[in-house]
């Protein structure tokens, strides 16, 4: 009798660290989803004012004025057709935008 | 308005709209710094850099910035620096933060209006790094502080998925984009316009570069420079001892890639179940190098990727479809 409640016991046992396990391991793989650029955008606000850099790592404030510029401008040009409103408006209808 | 930004390793690339065009600047991701220590050095220095786009530092050296700094560099038997080290901000070194922040700015320009939409591009998370080193977050934080400074509403895109926007029209945003850069490899695995897998490798051209250097003993640079010439083909023999390398190191990389691939996404969970053989999109600076695609293709089927190919295609402009891409996004936000 004794023994039949044990087996039980330990059955009952597995069973819900297996279900637990289950969970965590569906949580997991639901975190690691990829979530796409549209999505992203609706949960972010503009919070670029709250964004700190560690500035002893970068240098963000560039003072041009003390730096003698020998260009014109910077970057080669080169002029394409826009051949990217199809897949704007396509991409629209698909995201609900 | 708004504007698309693809942050490369190798190349700035900025896209924007135009009446019906689209327009593209591209600048290159280089500096090299030389410090004069007289003043007569610095008068010949100055002289010998006439033409070329450098900027006099307040402290008296003379930073050359993009292709001329790779020019310089190689004149000189010595390597360009980058501010940019596997598709994000290099922390080896701090002047080139200071230095990517500049060529962003200079590139990008002003806002036309405060808040104007751009989305840059930022790489995935490696599948061949094990260790903490990489975070992506940080320099998505460092670009958009940058590009807030000149009024841009900045946001980030996954690389990969910005060139399937590009790319992928035809097939419903159904298929797999790769985007091979200097730094990494990324990848978007997407069905319906939605992405389902992403990642990147951390071996590209500036491996095949430092390899072929190595071999050669030559400096990056030259290696970089004679491998941009072309005059190669992927996986045969050259007279050129630097291009010879070159292509046994780029033959080694494809397949180093699509092993990369086909592990990764060999039964992954997130793997959709298509109904038919997907579309494989390629595009970047590294896939330019005559053969690349042919061989990826080769290559893919040699490590039996796990999803059966329509066709393996090379972007119409490689160079500028992630730019593009982005350029796609910020165009839907606006």
């Amino acid at each position: 009798m004794l023994e039949t409640m044990l087996l039980l016991i330990s059955f009952f046992t597995i069973f819900t660290i297996g279900i637990l396990f289950e969970r965590y391991i569906l949580k997991q793989a639901d975190q690691k989803k990829p979530v796409d650029f549209f999505n992203k955008q609706k949960d972010i606000k503009n919070n670029t004012s709250n964004i700190s850099i560690d500035s002893s790592k970068v240098v963000l404030d560039i003072k041009k004025n003390n730096v003698e510029k020998h260009y014109d401008e910077l970057g080669k040009k080169t002029k394409t057709k826009d051949n990217t409103q199809s897949a704007i408006a396509k991409l629209k209808n698909m995201k609900g935008r | 308005m708004s504007k698309g930004l693809d942050v490369g390793t190798s190349f700035v690339v900025l896209s924007q709209y135009d009446n019906e065009n689209i327009i593209f600047k591209d600048f290159r991701d280089a500096f090299y710094v030389i410090k004069p220590n007289t003043p007569i050095a610095t008068k010949m220095i100055e002289k010998g850099l006439a033409g070329k786009i450098f900027v006099k530092d307040e402290d008296g050296s003379f930073i050359i910035l993009g292709k001329d700094a790779i020019e310089k560099a190689v004149e000189r038997n010595e390597t360009a620096r980058r501010p940019m080290y596997r598709g994000v901000v290099s922390v080896k070194e701090k002047e080139a933060k200071r230095i990517l922040s500049y060529i962003l700015t200079e590139v990008v320009g002003q806002a036309s209006e405060p808040g104007e939409k751009l989305v840059f591009c930022v790489p995935s998370q490696p599948v061949d790094q094990e260790d903490d080193d990489f975070d992506v977050g940080y320099h998505e934080d460092v670009v958009k502080s940058i590009l807030a400074q000149t009024g841009y509403d900045a946001r980030a895109i996954n690389e990969a998925e910005a060139l399937c926007y590009a790319e992928l029209e035809d097939t419903d945003y159904t298929g797999i984009g790769i985007s091979c850069g200097a730094g990494m490899t990324n990848v978007c695995v997407m069905l319906n316009g939605e992405p389902t897998v992403v990642f990147s490798t951390t071996k590209s051209g500036d491996w095949v570069d430092r390899m072929s250097a190595v071999a050669t003993g030559e400096p990056d640079s030259v290696v970089q420079v004679e491998k941009e010439g072309g005059g190669f083909k992927v996986g045969e023999a050259n007279e050129n001892p630097v291009l010879s390398a070159v292509a046994s190191y780029y033959e080694r990389l494809i397949d180093y890639t699509a092993k990369q691939l086909s592990a990764a996404l060999d039964g992954h969970k997130a793997l959709p179940k298509f109904k038919d053989p997907i579309r494989i999109v390629v595009a970047g600076g590294t896939s330019r190098a005559d053969g690349y695609v042919e061989k990826l293709n080769e290559k893919l089927l040699e490590a039996e990727f796990p999803l059966p190919i329509e066709e393996v295609k090379h972007a119409e402009d490689p160079l500028h479809s992630v730019s593009k891409g982005c350029l796609i996004a910020a165009s839907i936000l606006d």
